[in-house]
């Protein structure tokens, strides 16, 4: 019997060997040549597909990047702003701004996209999209001209044209007129139409020949197939296959095998984001005290993290902004666990028989919410952490349970991404986070005088003061340690095959017009 | 027997009702509802969240999830008693839509995983029991054994890295044409024929001990005969039995097929709605799946007689 269990065990491990055999023998796509393929379909596979094509839905907003919807102001990689179907913009007092609308565009249906229709479409944006209502109700809109968009707020908001680059401009005329027709079928400027669309599952749009900004010698892309791909891995052999030219999601294994596969993948890794530690003070008493915190910072370890965790694709958070960002600040916490227990065992905080450390009856003892993202991390974190006599056990829970968990404040430490990254809208993000009283602030992490500089920074429009005073925030927040800043990293990638042109780096997951596929 | 049929669909009906109330409840008892899912999943990095409270509130007013659970309830009932099984809460189209616009793609792929379960589990569980111990039993036992041991999104990535990055035959992803079926086919089928062979094996052991099968020797019946016609039909009694088992693992694997060949089916959109708390399709697909069950159980039940005319079913007259 047991001979009989060995030879089936073995042949079944000989059959799916030989499987992954085939596929290492496999071929990946060649290097493409410099000649226009004859076929201009670019497939790609995403897990960000829209359930409706009418801007005002709540992920319609992953149109914007299928070159279906247009903005005012296009958002590049780096949170830098570039025209859009505003040629430009001015603030003509600190609460009033102005855009000059490009001349001669027109939506599918031929309607011109004039100010008036801008209005609208941006009204439609407030009274609909749940996730424009709090902040486009704090402005009005004036069509001071048939080209020129007046936008007026209640205070001073220097943030403004970044945050009007997530609205993708449709005529709400037509949208009222065509009720939920809209949403499969709607009036749009893009340089995609759509022809066949599965809300959630796959959206095939071709080239409109009356696109208004067509590249020079033409729009030589004449169709996009986009699919739902929900399994990173399966993602990265539909390109190795060729099935697919690009995907939209590259985690970092998939990273990995992508330059180790031997075929030229462009990779782009923009944005990255700061993965952070929320520490709840508001619930943990043992949290408010500084000594603690501190020693949580110190012995993290962000070397092991950056280079195990991330295979080396992060670099060590300075701040809660990644560095190198003009508002970032140059050095962080440095991992030193000899400090860490230093500070504990001046704290009171003495080690107990089991290695856990205690004072006053109090052990250090913490729960790790965390999902699945972020488990690995957690797991790191626990073994780091208890190098120090600090023990945490994990809480994991699916993402929609920690979003309402974090929001009541139902935790004691949390892996949830407070995500800094590169902005438009610095104390936007730094408010979100760190200003008393806020309801994302999840940890309830207060200080009068960073709260101060937040409302400050909130008003400034000069650049530079804007990036003084952002400094100035994070350094309190480091000396708080209000968070565990541990390190920076790109969540998602875009791989490109190598037949993919015209790809531009700094909008990296965008369909542009000046894109094509190579023979 | 029609009365039968007809007592039993009618017992369905509390049925049904009660799993609606049970499921209405507990979704509702998950931290997170869908404001959380809609407003909180896919923020762009560096948004300004600071005013999420205003939103979120705003929000579920919009969706009347802020009404009292029993309200919500009358509200949803009234409705699928009208023949609305409601809106989605996250696409904003009609559930029975969106749900009827992705049966045809998981219909496909559970009859294929059914064919090649068929396919592979009847042979693997006939050689098993007919030359148990021999060659033949043993390669039946490593199909059914990597069918067990291999997890279905394992198989299936092993499979494309075979079959589409090494040899090219099959597309990675997509649906479509005859090809675009096989690899997600495979993985399905494979999945569950390991368990119905094991099955059928033992199954057929049994009967092949039974004193009939002797008698049947004896008066010199082909063993071809005797196994087909006879032993066969009386092991197939608890495969039969076990259809809602199978039922189950289809569209519990076909979740995870789904999810990697990026099959537009019915499993992996419920998986997403799940996540997305979005009540509306979830409680549409717990009430069609509780109604499937009944009808599969129902249709078992008399199908016994067909099989087994020994069998009689209570109340059938």
């Amino acid at each position: 019997m047991s001979r009989m269990l060995s030879f089936s065990r073995a042949a079944a491990l000989a059959a799916v060997l030989s499987l992954a055999l085939a596929g290492c023998g496999g071929a990946d796509p060649v290097v493409a040549s410099d000649e226009p393929a004859a076929e201009q379909t670019l497939r790609f596979l995403t897990v960000n597909m829209p359930r409706s094509l009418d801007p005002v839905h709540i992920d319609a907003q992953r149109i914007l990047e299928n070159g279906l919807a247009e903005s005012l102001v296009v958002q590049n990689d780096d949170a830098t702003l570039r025209p859009g179907l505003a040629a430009s913009w001015r603030t003509v007092e600190p609460t009033v701004w102005e855009f000059a609308l490009r001349g001669g565009v027109r939506f599918w249906s031929g309607a011109p996209v004039d100010a008036a229709a801008v209005k609208a479409s941006l009204e439609r944006h407030k009274a609909k999209n749940p996730r424009a209502k709090s902040i486009l109700g704090a402005m009005e809109f004036t069509a001071a001209d048939a080209t020129t968009l007046r936008v007026t707020t209640k205070t001073p908001d220097p943030g403004l044209a970044f945050r009007l680059t997530t609205y993708g401009i449709h005529n709400a005329a037509e949208a009222d007129r065509r009720g939920d027709e809209f949403n499969r079928n709607p009036d749009l400027t893009g340089f995609m139409k759509p022809v066949q669309f599965v809300p959630g599952e796959t959206l095939i749009a071709e080239a409109d020949p009356d696109y208004w900004d067509k590249p020079e010698g033409g729009i030589k892309l004449k169709r996009i197939e986009a699919r739902l791909g929900s399994d990173p891995q399966a993602r990265m052999l539909a390109l190795r296959s060729g099935d697919a030219d690009a995907e939209f999601n590259v985690e970092i294994d998939q990273r990995l095998q992508y330059e180790k596969s031997g075929t030229k993948f462009t990779v782009y890794s923009p944005a990255p984001t700061t993965r952070n530690i929320w520490l709840n003070t508001a619930k943990v008493p043992a949290l408010r005290d500084k000594a603690v915190r501190q020693a949580l910072d110190l012995a993290a370890d962000r070397k092991e993290l950056v280079d195990g965790l991330n295979h080396g694709y992060a670099k060590a958070a300075t701040g809660h902004f990644p560095a190198g960002l003009p508002y970032a600040v140059d050095s962080g916490t440095s991992t030193d666990v000899a400090k860490a227990a230093a500070i504990l065992d001046a704290a009171g905080w003495l080690p107990g028989p089991d290695g856990v450390r205690a004072k006053d009856g109090t052990r250090l003892h913490f729960k790790i919410l965390t999902y699945t993202v972020f488990q690995p991390l957690a797991i790191a974190l626990q073994s780091q952490w208890k190098k120090v006599g600090i023990s945490t056990e994990l809480a994991p829970v699916e993402t929609t349970a920690s979003n309402q968990m974090m929001l009541d404040g139902n935790f004691e430490i949390a892996t949830y991404c407070s995500c800094g990254s590169a902005t438009g809208d610095i104390a936007g993000q730094l408010r979100s986070f760190y200003r008393t009283g806020v309801v994302s602030n999840y940890g309830g992490y207060s200080n009068p005088q960073a709260d101060a500089l937040i409302d400050q920074l909130g008003t400034e429009f000069d650049q530079a003061k804007q990036a003084e005073l952002a400094k100035q925030v994070q350094r309190i927040l480091l000396d708080d340690v209000a968070l565990v800043y541990l390190y920076a990293s790109t969540q998602w990638g875009a791989a490109y095959a190598p037949r993919v042109r015209g790809v531009e780096p700094n909008l990296s997951r965008r369909i542009l017009p000046g894109m094509w596929l190579a023979r | 027997m029609l009365r039968y049929a007809a007592v039993r669909l009618a017992a369905t009906v509390p049925v049904l009702l009660g799993i609606s109330i049970v499921l209405f409840t507990m979704i509702r008892l998950i931290p997170g509802d869908p404001s959380h899912a809609i407003l909180l999943s896919m923020v762009e990095p560096g948004a300004d969240i600071s005013r999420l409270q205003e939103d979120l509130a705003t929000l579920r007013r919009d969706l009347g999830l802020d009404e009292p659970y029993p309200v919500q309830y009358v509200h949803w009932l009234t409705s699928v008693l009208t023949g609305n099984l409601g809106t989605s809460l996250r696409s904003g189209a009609p559930v029975l839509d969106e749900l009827w616009m992705r049966l045809p793609a998981t219909l496909e792929l559970a009859g294929a995983a059914l064919v090649v379960m068929v396919l592979v589990a009847v042979p693997a569980g006939i050689a098993g029991a007919v030359w148990h111990g021999r060659l033949a039993d043993r390669v039946a036992r490593m199909v059914t054994l990597l069918g067990v041991s291999v997890p279905g999104f394992l198989l299936g990535l092993l499979l494309m890295y075979g079959f589409s990055v090494g040899l090219g035959w099959f597309p990675t992803y997509g649906r479509g044409t005859p090809a675009h079926l096989v690899l997600p086919a495979v993985t399905l089928g494979l999945g569950l024929a390991a368990g119905v062979s094991r099955l059928l094996r033992a199954s057929l052991l049994d009967a092949l001990s039974q004193p009939y099968v002797a008698t049947a020797e004896a008066k010199g019946l082909p063993w071809r005969v005797i196994v087909l016609r006879h032993a066969l039909r009386n092991a197939l009694l608890p495969v039969c039995t076990s259809a809602g088992l199978i039922v189950s693992g289809l569209l519990g694997g076909a979740v995870v097929v789904e999810t990697v060949f990026s099959w537009p089916g019915i499993g992996r959109y419920v998986v997403d709605s799940i996540t997305g708390r979005d009540y509306p399709v979830i409680q549409a697909f717990a009430i069609a799946m509780a109604l499937a069950y009944v009808l599969i159980n129902l249709a078992v039940d008399l199908g016994y007689r067909l099989i087994d005319p020994r069998v009689r079913v209570e109340g059938a007259g």
